[in-house]
């Protein structure tokens, strides 16, 4: 009964499906290795008449990858931490205690992604500037930390978990906050991967905060060098191509290191009958 | 004190059949303090500045002046403002279910036990997630680009009319709405995927066992199962697509024309380009009491569910 | 019971806050502001920050420039490439953090920081930096010299002509007015089956040029202030919307936001309008077929829309009097050549003679164009760095957005010229 027969239809629309998916990052990274001169000419060819790797030396040569890699990861670890914490805290208040209060703070933190960035960021320059956060890593990584959609991620998975559970924890008088970090927690570990996950790719390709933020070139996280590739009459294609593959990466091998913890996530059958 | 005014509020029975203790006010309170804290710091100021802002005439430099209700008043004058509403709520409308349903049908395959390949397919799934905007906007227009794109090219291959992808306002929606999927599902998927993680095997197997078939399953365990999750994901998506900017631009710049001109690049173009951060910010003011309004709508379906 | 469960969340709520603070506070550790503050009093000034943007695209002039000032002088000039859209956000922060680099490299003169920079006006008579491209205040204040120019221009798909075997005016002679000019490329189209016959950037820098050489005088304050044009330039735009057809020129260029650069290099456009800056990205990334620079059509008159690419500003603070000797240095006959040929760059002094690697004949139409372009390229060019300097926004493009809705037929040509007047009166009137 576990071991089903593998269905021949569903996998061939799951192939066909990630085709169509793949078709277009594929073109991306063969482009990559196209010549600028070959880029746009007609006809259009997936694969390079001549294969190069010159995008990618002027690329590896014109940016420090491996500083900014440092300085994106560091940012990125730290922060994610920071964010799977508070979110999972303010989430869980969110889900499991019931009063007005809370329900208005709940849309005031989905507010925080409702106003576009550009209205509140002179100000939010000028308090970054007072606390003191100017041109530090810090001053990217605290502003960071609370995210709408990671309080809500956790918000609506502790809702799944049976109120049962909270109160018998409660009647063998296990402090709230132990009930937190000693049960709810760990079941949300699901939740936990794919909010990392989440926010590691956000931190990754993050350019406001950095912008706003870093004035020395050395603290330079990954997007803002990137960025100065797009110039004010030109885009030099072949670098933007081949630095964009670079800084992928590290990404790509992350996540098919940690997807099997999102999948592998079978906590619940202690939970429930 | 404020506890006993929640319970006695008319917010349904689930508050009722709480316990109300003492512990409850402050409790929550303290788990919530920090992001409390950070909340008000980096949104209640500058949000509020942005308030005050939308009812002067701010130019970004010198001291703004009290104009009242002018920018508004413009806004609410302005023909370009409800073309332009109307279309991001089309676009809203058309692509949030193609997101939900492709990343919900994909998330369903990765999970089943009937196929294969399915790490390499995550894998898949989720690189065009990581590919920035600008990058996205020039493979997709290798591909739509209507004079020397890849259909195109297909297209008169096999004898069809080449189509005006980037030209007529609606195909280059249709362009959106896919360059848009493209790129979106792997947030989606991985949502969904957890919640179908999170879904006890026993029910599955003790409903094969009683003869349901694989339809009824779905419909009648998984999807009401999936609902935290649906919910989550539709509400994130409509914001989300209400906000739309960085992928319009690199695509077609909001065209043909400004016929696919969103909220948010209108924003810019009438507000900050022309140095008028007043009435952006008025703007920007009636863009959130949109969003939160579809919020609140959203969030009664999400309790009343929660009550069944 | 119940306070010792509220106690121990309460210490553990502190915990984590305290966490949170220090790990932050722990690793922004160490961080000082650099730039203007670092430097000494007289001898060692430091390092000098020099914002800028695109210059590792245009072949690193700046670099090279700045490493050859420290083998010369000991002085470190540290290169920091911004990208072009972040540069203003960047220079306003650091304004505001009293963290202004030495100097940068600015398409426009901020009002926000404009007040601490450093009068530049003995530069440009010392070094006959085109005085007419320097924003300069009612005063004579000059807050900033042009580094460079840049100037519109015409390419052909050489190929494509000499296949079809349609001549093409190579010479300061009979130069084609636009009519005999579009006759020509539909020619070529006919002979090779080339898809469009020309494509031009969506650009209101190209457009004015286009406008200008159909007689426009553009758009010029009248006595009450109020923005007005002439005739031409309704003329000029329906001849604009008649070539925008998809086949003469492909309209997603224009509503769209395809890029003409792409279209171009694919071989299948006989033409492109677009500029000067073009020239290095060609010779490098054509290779499928030969290109050539050449006049652009008259109907009746020259006049290539030119300006300042952008220009250097010196900000006030410690640092400013070397920034200001780097800057003097730059602009030294021999060291102002050697940073025009390497990032190839049309002149912004009136002396420079200079010899490009390639494509010289390219750069010396160029010039040529400058120099005989109609009086009203200047004249509006003045006003425009007038209300620069007075502070005025000159961001936006109320031309080129209502263009754009009169081609996708959304309003009329009347409303779109009487959209551009109101909204140019409404910025500077």
């Amino acid at each position: 009964m576990r071991a089903r027969a593998v269905s021949i239809p569903l996998t061939l629309l799951l192939v066909l499906v990630a085709l169509g998916f793949l078709f277009p990052a594929l073109w991306f990274l063969l482009s990559s290795f196209k010549p600028g001169s070959e880029l746009f000419s007609l006809p259009l060819s997936l694969f390079p008449r001549t294969w190069t790797l010159s995008g990618y030396e002027t690329a590896w040569t014109r940016f420090d990858f491996w500083r900014y890699f440092y300085n994106t990861g560091l940012v990125a670890v730290i922060t994610t931490a920071l964010t799977v914490i508070v979110s999972a805290l303010t989430g869980y208040a969110f889900a499991k205690f019931r009063s007005w209060w809370l329900r208005a703070f709940f849309l005031c933190i989905l507010a925080t992604t409702m106003l576009p960035t550009e209205v509140i960021m002179p100000s939010t320059f000028a308090i970054i500037r007072d606390l003191g956060l100017y041109n530090t890593l810090a001053g990217i990584i605290v502003p960071s930390i609370i995210t709408a959609t990671g309080i809500f991620m956790f918000r609506q998975y502790f809702r799944t978990i049976p109120d049962e559970l909270l109160e018998a924890a409660r009647i063998d008088g296990a402090s709230e906050f132990r009930i937190f970090t000693r049960i709810m927690f760990p079941l949300a570990r699901p939740i936990a991967v794919t909010l990392a996950i989440f926010s590691v790719q956000w931190r990754w390709n993050d350019y406001i905060w950095p912008l706003i933020v870093l004035n020395d070139p050395n603290r330079y996280t990954l997007q803002l060098a990137l960025r100065s590739i797009v110039g004010a009459d030109n885009i030099n294609w072949s670098v933007l191509l081949s630095a964009s593959v670079i800084s992928l990466i590290p990404m790509v091998i992350l996540f098919a290191v940690f997807q099997r913890y999102i999948m592998n996530a079978d906590i619940n059958s202690g939970l429930k009958d | 004190m404020a506890e006993t005014t929640t319970a006695a509020a008319p917010s349904g029975t689930t508050a009722m059949r709480r316990r109300t203790r003492p512990g409850q006010t402050l409790v929550p309170l303290l788990f919530i303090a920090i992001a409390f804290v950070l909340f008000c710091v980096f949104f209640v100021g500058p949000g509020a500045l942005g308030l005050y802002y939308s009812f002067t005439d701010y130019r970004g430099v010198g001291s703004p002046r009290w104009v009242g209700l002018d920018n508004y008043q413009r806004l609410f004058a302005d023909e370009q403002f409800y073309a332009v509403l109307g279309r991001t709520l089309t676009y809203t409308v058309l692509s949030v279910p193609v997101h939900v349903v492709v990343a919900l049908g994909i998330a369903l395959l990765l999970t089943s036990a009937a196929t294969r390949f399915q790490t390499v397919a995550r894998v898949i799934f989720f690189i065009p997630w990581l590919i920035s905007p600008i990058v996205a906007g020039v493979i997709w227009r290798w591909l739509f680009g209507e004079n020397f794109g890849l259909i195109n090219y297909l297209f008169t291959v096999v004898n069809l009319p080449t189509q005006r992808w980037e030209t007529d306002g609606n195909l280059s929606l249709l362009v959106l709405i896919l360059a848009g999927t493209w790129g979106g599902t792997a947030f989606n998927m991985l949502l969904f995927i957890a919640a179908l993680k999170n879904i006890p095997k026993s029910y599955l197997e003790a409903a094969e066992i009683d003869g349901a078939t694989s339809s009824q399953r779905f419909f009648r365990i998984v999807l009401p199962l999936l609902r935290p999750t649906m919910f989550l994901v539709v509400l994130l998506g409509t914001l989300g697509a209400m906000k739309e900017f960085a992928l319009v631009q690199a695509l077609n710049g909001g065209g043909p024309g400004t016929q696919n001109m969103f909220m948010v690049q209108y924003i810019y173009r009438t507000g900050f380009e022309r140095a008028q951060i007043g009435y952006a910010s008025a703007v920007s003011m009636v863009l959130m009491g949109i969003l939160v309004v579809i919020a609140i709508i959203q969030m009664r379906f999400d309790r009343r569910e929660d009550l069944a | 019971m119940r306070t010792g469960i509220s106690r121990r969340t309460l210490i553990a709520g502190g915990v984590a806050g305290t966490a949170v603070l220090g790990l932050t506070a722990g690793c922004g550790g160490g961080g000082t502001t650099s730039g203007s503050g670092a430097g000494g009093d007289g001898g060692d000034p430091g390092t000098l920050q020099f914002f800028l943007s695109g210059d590792a695209n245009q072949g690193g002039g700046f670099a090279h420039m700045a490493e050859k000032y420290g083998e010369e002088t000991g002085v470190t000039v540290e290169i920091v490439d911004i990208a072009n859209d972040d540069l203003r956000t960047r220079l306003r922060n650091a304004a505001q953090a009293n963290a202004l680099p030495a100097l940068a490299r600015v398409g426009a003169v901020d009002p926000v920081w404009m007040n601490v920079t450093r009068d530049l006006r003995e530069l440009v008579a010392e070094h006959n930096i085109m005085a007419d491209l320097a924003t300069t205040g009612e005063d004579g204040f000059v807050y900033s010299v042009p580094t460079d120019v840049t100037a519109v221009g015409l390419y052909l798909n050489k190929t494509l002509f000499d296949q079809a075997g349609v001549a093409y005016p190579t010479e300061d002679v009979d130069v084609w007015s636009w009519d005999e000019f579009v006759d020509s490329v539909r020619q070529v189209q006919a002979a090779t089956g080339a898809s469009y016959g020309m494509a031009m950037d969506r650009s209101s820098h190209r457009l004015k040029s286009f406008l200008y050489e159909f007689g426009s005088t553009l758009f010029q304050p009248n006595a009450e202030g109020v923005f007005e044009t002439n005739d031409a330039t309704s003329t000029a735009l329906e001849y604009f919307h008649n070539l925008n057809d998809d086949t003469f020129m492909p309209r997603s260029v224009w509503l769209s936001e395809a890029d003409g650069n792409a279209l171009f290099k694919s071989g299948d456009v006989v033409s492109y309008y677009s500029g000067s800056w073009q020239i290095a990205d060609f010779a490098e990334n054509i290779a499928d077929f030969e290109w050539v620079s050449v006049y652009t059509p008259r109907q009746p008159t020259q006049a290539v829309q030119y300006g300042n690419a952008a220009s250097i500003v010196v900000f006030e603070g410690d640092q400013a009097d070397a920034a200001y000797d780097f800057v003097n240095w730059l602009y030294q006959t021999e060291n102002y050549r050697e940073l025009a040929e390497t990032s190839g760059f049309l002149p912004a002094t009136t002396d420079a003679e200079i010899t490009y690697a390639n494509n010289q004949a390219a750069f010396d139409l160029y010039n040529d164009e400058i120099a005989n372009a109609a009086p009203v390229v200047g004249e509006i060019k003045q006003m425009e760095i007038g209300f620069e300097a007075e502070g005025l926004s000159t961001e936006g493009d109320p031309l080129r957005d209502e263009v754009i809705r009169y081609l996708n037929d959304e309003i009329d040509l009347g409303t779109a010229i009487q959209n551009v007047s109101d909204r140019m009166t409404e910025a500077f009137g």
